[in-house]
This record gives structure tokens, sequence and C-alpha cells, in this order.
């Protein structure tokens, strides 16, 4: 996203402080997005919805308090999503579920020129089930969402070089483990 | 036993299924019922502190006016003792 999009999303930004009315078309613009953020770390249609709007309704609540900070408002979408994601995990004292779709994950092989197979997605499951929460919400930001270093640090309250350490930490296990080549195209 | 599950989900969520959860309006009442609850109870924490800082004003107040009462009380007692007592 160019400085110059994300300048006049926050134009639209500061309408909807002024008129709920405005905040529409960023609802509609990311609901999609989010919804399946929300639905990839709870695998249930229903939970999801409820987390999505609940969400939404956050943002529309306190959108008079956002301040511009050079990021796009996505950002901070994702960033009430995970909140409440915690929130609702903590609260249910479930564990959490990363569900892959096939489609994101065969994207992603196809990217960094690695062969798709069954074993080798039976073999990344295994592997991601033994990564820390903290390194696979940093996985997931940066190869499903491919979101930028600086978005993530936001999003995950953490600093941008943390992230960047938690990237590649889970990239170096990922290349002892597999032996492939994956790489980090947007660092 | 690891620490969350890892799935794999061989569909992507359908399109029908995303726009039968996307309601603007339906988020806009909920913003708009949200707003009034806060603001109702903005308003009764507002009025009840300010029944709890009267209720405390008015006992506070009775205090000191009891005291001043009982003194005039006694100053008046005191008088009328003395003037007895200076009564051949």
């Amino acid at each position: 996203m160019t400085e110059e999009e994300i300048k006049r999303e926050y134009e639209l930004v500061d309408r909807a402080k002024r008129d709920p009315a405005a905040f529409g078309p960023l609802y509609e613009k990311y609901f999609d997005r989010i919804f399946n953020f929300i639905f990839t770390q709870t695998d249930d249609e229903d939970l999801t919805a409820d987390l999505c709007s609940q969400t939404f309704l956050i943002a529309l609540g306190h959108v008079h308090k956002y301040e511009f900070r050079g990021v796009p408002i996505s950002a901070w979408f994702y960033k009430i999503a995970t909140n409440e994601l915690n929130k609702y995990f903590n609260k249910a004292k479930t564990r959490k579920v990363y569900s892959l779709d096939e489609v994101s994950l065969r994207n992603l092989f196809e990217r960094e020129d690695e062969e798709y197979s069954e074993e080798t997605v039976r073999q990344l499951i295994e592997f991601m089930k033994d990564l820390s929460a903290e390194m696979l919400e940093v996985l997931q930001l940066r190869f499903f969402e491919e979101k930028e270093f600086r978005e993530i640090a936001f999003i995950l309250d953490i600093s941008e070089s943390t992230a960047k350490m938690r990237t590649y930490r889970a990239l170096d296990k990922l290349r002892e483990r597999f032996n492939v080549n994956m790489k980090d195209g947007k660092a | 036993m690891a620490r969350h599950e890892i799935k794999l989900r061989r569909q992507l969520i359908d399109e029908s299924a995303l726009q039968r959860h996307r309601d603007y309006s339906a988020l806009l009442q909920r913003h708009e019922r949200e707003r009034k609850r806060r603001k109702t109870n903005r308003i009764f924490m507002y009025s009840f502190v300010v029944v709890v800082i009267t209720i405390l004003l008015l006992i506070i107040a009775s205090y000191f006016v009891l005291k001043w009462e009982k003194e005039r009380e006694m100053q008046k007692n005191r008088k009328t003792n003395q003037t007895e007592q200076l009564k051949p």
C-alpha cells in the first residue's frame, strides 16, 4: 500500500470520526480479510462472525481516538482482531486453532519455488505445532496476510526488530527441518 | 501435547458465507445501542457520585451544626447556673 493510499484512507477515517456512516467503505473493504484472518484461528464460522463483528464494533466505537501512525488502517483492525482472539482464547481456556487453507499454502510453496506435496504439507503442519504462538502469529501475518514488518510490529505491539527476529528464527527452524530455502522476499 | 492445533482447510470460506455475515447497518445499529448504553451508564455514574458527595456534605454539615448547637446549649446552661449562684 502506497503512502498516498494510506493518506487517502486516513481521510475516510477522519470523516468517520465525525460521522459513523462514513466508516462504511472501510468496513466493506476490510471485512473479508479480517473475517478470514479470524477464521484461520478459530475454524468456527459462527464464532468468527461474532469476533469479527466485535472487532468492527470496537473500531467504530474508538475511531475518534485513532491517530495516524504511518500504517494502513487495516493494521489497526488486525490489532483489534488479534486482541479479541487472545481475549476469547484466554477466557475459553481452549487451544488456539490455526487452520491453513490449502490454496494459500499452495500459493506460498509456488512463490518460494518449492514442490507442493501432501507429505511436505503434513511435515509442515507437524513443524508448526512445535512453534511458539508468537512465532506462528508473525509467520501468519508475514506469509499469509502479507504484512510488512512495521505493520506486524504495530499489530502485535512489538518492535520492528523483534518482528524481524521472530520471523527469521522461525525460518531458520524451518530450514533446519526441511532443508529448504524459503526466502523472505519482502524483507 | 501441542500448544495449538494446526489444521489444513481444503476450501476457502465461500463468498455467500461472507455475504451472510457482512452487515454494516446491523453494526451501525449495534454501535448506536452501545453508545446509548455507555451514555446512560455515564449519566448514572455521575448522578451516583453527585448523590454520594451531597450525602457526605450533609453528614459533615449536620455534624458541625449539632456540635455548634451543643456548645450553645452548654454556654446557656453555664450562664443560667452562674445567674442562679449570684442570686441571694
